[in-house]
């Protein structure tokens, strides 16, 4: 029985919990590291009683890939809905609900915002329309119609 | 009639059309509560529109739509019938899991030229969006695509 539990406990360790851990950066910094990296910001807004939120904590910023994705190819910011940054941050780029994900110039100027949770599979090819710079050419759902 | 009269009976017929009209709203706001609009799951709505008859899947339905929308309330699909006009009846959109799943049906004459539409409708959550295709020798062909949209948020 000790011997099963002991099974059970390394395997809900090693392949249970994963060790994903997304850079956050302070919102002052992003834009300077952006420009000299020339790369996106990618702001989310949560809220801690929003179970959407919970939902995109636990099941996609926990991922590999996204972790990977947000590090490498974004700076990645995350903003208390309700904090002095947040709500200055909804002022200026506007807000629906939480979970809300933005995607910023390193200029600062906004190139969208999507509401919602989805799934991490689903999340990754949204990442994926901004990394590659479609969303220079075409607009969200044109490129999910060219994925057909 | 003297003034004070005249003022009187304009409060009055005022207060009376204020009090009136929020009545009828009332009332409209109860029966829309008592009867929701009615529910048509994708079965039925696939009944009422071949009448029991057999849908194939057909490559003439060309259906284009988001595999990911990024908002659930406008969904942009596009459905072309690669047949000429005349033996196009109609096309009919369907969502399979929306409340009413017959989302739109549009009829056609020789004189749209072509049998197109280009549309957005609202999915309540990921789906197969359905195109069926209604032929002029009664038969359906169809072709469809799941749509993903976000799993949900807080307002």
């Amino acid at each position: 029985m000790k011997l099963k539990s002991f099974i059970f406990m390394f395997i809900l360790t090693v392949f249970g919990i994963s060790k994903a851990e997304i850079n956050w950066l302070p919102l002052d910094k992003a834009f300077e590291i952006a420009k000299k990296e020339n790369k996106l910001v990618f702001v989310y807004i949560y809220s801690p009683s929003c179970h959407y939120c919970d939902m995109m904590d636990f099941k996609v910023f926990d991922s590999r890939k996204v972790e990977d994705m947000l590090n490498k190819q974004f700076v990645p910011v995350k903003l208390r809905k309700c904090s002095k940054e947040g709500i200055e941050f909804r002022k200026k780029y506007g807000f629906v609900g939480t979970p809300m994900f933005y995607f910023l110039e390193p200029d600062g100027k906004k190139i969208k915002e999507i509401f919602g949770a989805w799934e991490e599979k689903d999340f990754v090819k949204i990442l994926e329309y901004f990394s590659s710079g479609s969303y220079k050419t075409m607009d969200m759902n044109e490129f999910f119609m060219k994925t057909n | 009639m003297n003034r004070r009269e005249l003022l009187k009976g304009a409060a009055l017929a005022v207060s009376g059309l204020t009090f009136g009209s929020s009545l009828l709203t009332d009332v409209f706001a109860v029966e829309l509560a008592d009867a929701p609009p009615p529910k048509k799951p994708y079965e039925e709505a696939l009944k009422e529109i071949t009448g029991g008859k057999a849908v194939t899947d057909s490559d003439k339905v060309k259906l284009i739509a988001p595999e990911i929308a990024e908002n659930g309330a406008v969904v942009p699909v596009t459905v072309e019938v690669e047949l000429p006009i005349e033996q196009v009846k109609a096309i009919h959109i369907l969502a399979d899991k929306n409340h009413n799943a017959r989302t739109m049906s549009v009829e056609f004459t020789p004189a749209n030229g072509k049998a197109y539409i280009s549309t957005r409708i609202r999915l309540a959550e990921s789906m197969n969006v359905v195109a069926i295709a209604q032929l002029a020798d009664g038969s359906f062909i169809k072709a469809q695509k799941p749509v993903k949209v976000t799993i949900g948020g807080c307002g």
